[in-house]
């Protein structure tokens, strides 16, 4: 439904989006993901319509953006929750949409309860919102004309957690019904537990997509296996774990050893050291997402966790998600273009 | 992936095609625009100040034909000299009809939801006329009943002598400064800078010329080109009859309206709203 295609958008020599070509597929959630600065709202004004593109193309239904008639009907766009007068009511915020849209007023209402704006809220002027309100109202103005398309720039910005909750069965629903979802965020958590699939972006460029399984996976041989254990007597297990040329950090509680659990438990049984905790670290997606756009940090390498060894090589070979739109090639970071 | 969330929903449907529904109608974007010069305070209270001030000024007017004993006053007494009250007022109208959706980044959502970007700024266009049009109207129920008073009180001569020349000229001057304060709001795009603008334009340039033109009389003949009031004082009064008249509402059209509206609608059109 929505399709970017070498999508180039540079100010100056500055390049914000550089070369970026992805789908987002109905009936599925596509989390767009990148720290500040990474390119993700200018990929989703360039959709819209509010940024021209350099190079390449965006469509949404194989229609740019400024083809689309009456564009609120088809596509739902949230880019900035605050980009709405401060002195308007956030029901004539949403009926100012309904009008322009050429919806019923009654549709105003469904909205305002969707996103449990009271009727008292609805009546107070945006300027005296919360973050928080003004997403969820944003939200419904998204949601006014039953598009089947939305694009939403960091929604969950402000939402308490269970806002956020909220927005995830939202959307959820949402793609269920077969509408097709582009969402941002720099916060991956929220992403990950939403998207059926993630694009990730750094420095305008696309370094690593797929669902979470792949993602992870394809990370895997790259990195070295992490185990936290807990002994009765940690001083003589960091012995026995040394010994056998292990990288053992010691912690106030824990041992953080680069080995497999299964080494770690292996070594104890045979000293009989009584172990009371030990756990494989599951290497998240956040050090994925972290290392993967370190590069285009505003704060350089992002810290390691003691122990971790660091990655000298960029991971590479990311598997394309199932059952790829046409047009949809595999992207690798520093790959000739 | 979870599949905390997921549920068997409805079918899903196929998908409308984007192209399916109608455009919108411009009307509907005109009858938008006059919704939102009023939905708000800083709109309500601009009209709402505007209509007071000259209903007050009538007021005064009245006060002062009613206290002299000078016969020979007229209906135009009422509605000519106001021409100069509204215009600065018209033009503070219209450009905050523009800029306030770059200062409360609402354009963001307005052009997201017609991303032909011309079809919004000529809606704002019409609905400035339309309001412009509506203070006239007050201006001219407004200058009838304090004629009628007039009349009826003081009876001594008072001269009902308005021509469809002064209503046409009145609505066309006003006009004229809905266009210099749209060209400036679109070419500015920020409310005080606009705003600012236009009295330069409709004061300080046509009185800083005249000044010149005290002393150097060449100056002040081809300054009277660019001097806004003098130039279209005769559309107010209906007498544009020279080549004179006509060359200099030309230029003062081209200079302070055209060209401003040329560049306003390229810097909009290539503006990225943020």
């Amino acid at each position: 439904m929505i399709s970017v295609e070498g999508l180039t958008r540079t100010y100056g020599s500055f390049v914000a989006v550089d070369d970026v070509t992805f789908a987002c597929r109905p009936g599925r959630v596509t989390g767009f993901l990148g720290p500040n600065g990474a390119g993700k709202t200018t990929t989703m004004r360039v959709l819209v319509g509010l940024t021209p593109p350099s190079r390449g193309r965006a469509t949404i239904g194989g229609l740019e953006y400024r083809d689309i008639q009456n564009p609120g009907r088809h596509v739902g766009v949230l880019l900035d929750a605050g980009a709405q007068h401060g002195g308007r009511t956030g029901r004539e915020i949403l009926t100012l949409g309904a009008l322009a849209m050429g919806l019923p007023t009654s549709r105003v209402e469904e909205m305002l309860r969707l996103v449990s704006l009271t009727p008292d809220e609805a009546a107070r002027r945006l300027r005296h919102y919360s973050l928080g309100m003004k997403q969820r109202l944003g939200i419904a103005h998204a949601l006014l004309g039953d598009p089947q398309v939305l694009i939403l720039d960091e929604p969950a910005n402000g939402l308490d957690p269970a806002g956020i909750r909220w927005m995830r069965g939202l959307l959820k629903g949402y793609a269920d019904r077969g509408g097709t979802v582009l969402l941002s965020s720099h916060l991956l958590h929220e992403v990950e537990q939403i998207a059926d699939e993630m694009i990730l972006i750094g420095h305008g460029r696309i370094v690593a997509r797929g669902d979470k399984k792949s993602l992870l996976e394809s990370n895997r041989g790259a990195r070295t296996a992490t185990t936290t254990v807990v002994s009765l007597d940690n001083t003589r297990l960091a012995e026995i774990l040394r010994e056998r040329g292990l990288a053992v950090t010691p912690g106030p509680a824990a041992l953080t050893v680069a080995a497999e659990a299964v080494d770690v438990g292996r070594a104890a049984a045979e000293h009989q050291v009584v172990l009371t905790d030990l756990r494989s670290v599951e290497s998240g997606l956040e050090d994925l997402f972290l290392e993967l756009t370190s590069a285009t940090q505003r704060d350089g390498r992002p810290p390691r966790g003691p122990g971790q060894p660091a990655h000298g090589r960029p991971p590479q070979g990311y598997p394309p998600p199932p059952g790829p739109p046409p047009g949809y090639g595999p992207q690798q970071p520093g790959a000739p273009r | 992936m979870t599949d905390l969330g997921r549920h068997p929903g409805p079918p899903p449907q196929p998908p409308k095609p984007p192209s399916g529904s109608a455009g919108v109608p411009f009307t509907r974007w005109v009858h938008l625009e006059l919704r939102k010069s009023v939905d708000t305070l800083a709109g309500f209270w601009l009209l709402v100040v505007i209509a007071v001030l000259l209903i007050m000024i009538e007021g005064f007017f009245l006060l002062v034909g009613l206290t002299s004993d000078d016969a020979g006053l007229s209906f135009t007494i009422f509605t000519q000299p106001m021409a100069y009250v509204l215009q600065p007022l018209v033009a503070t109208l219209t450009i905050m009809l523009v800029t306030s959706e770059w200062g409360q980044r609402t354009a963001m959502v307005t052009f997201a939801l017609e991303p032909r970007r011309t079809r919004v700024l000529l809606a704002k266009l019409v609905a400035a006329f339309t309001l412009t049009l509506a203070l006239i109207l007050i201006l001219f129920v407004v200058a009838t009943v304090c004629s009628a008073l007039l009349e009826a009180v003081s009876g001594n001569g008072f001269e009902w002598d308005l021509g469809p020349g002064d209503v046409v000229g009145l609505v066309l001057f006003e006009a004229i400064a809905v266009l210099i304060g749209f060209g400036l709001a679109t070419s500015i795009l920020n409310t005080p800078g606009a705003i600012g603008a236009f009295p330069v334009i409709a004061y300080a340039i046509p009185s800083g010329l005249g000044l010149v033109g005290l002393f150097w009389e060449d100056f002040g003949t081809v300054g009277r080109f660019l001097n806004l009031q003098s130039s279209t004082n005769p559309v107010l009064t209906w007498s544009v009859d020279s080549g004179q008249d006509w060359g200099r509402l030309v230029v003062v059209l081209l200079v302070w309206a055209a060209v401003p509206l040329v560049l306003g609608q390229v810097r909009v059109q290539r503006a990225e709203v943020k």
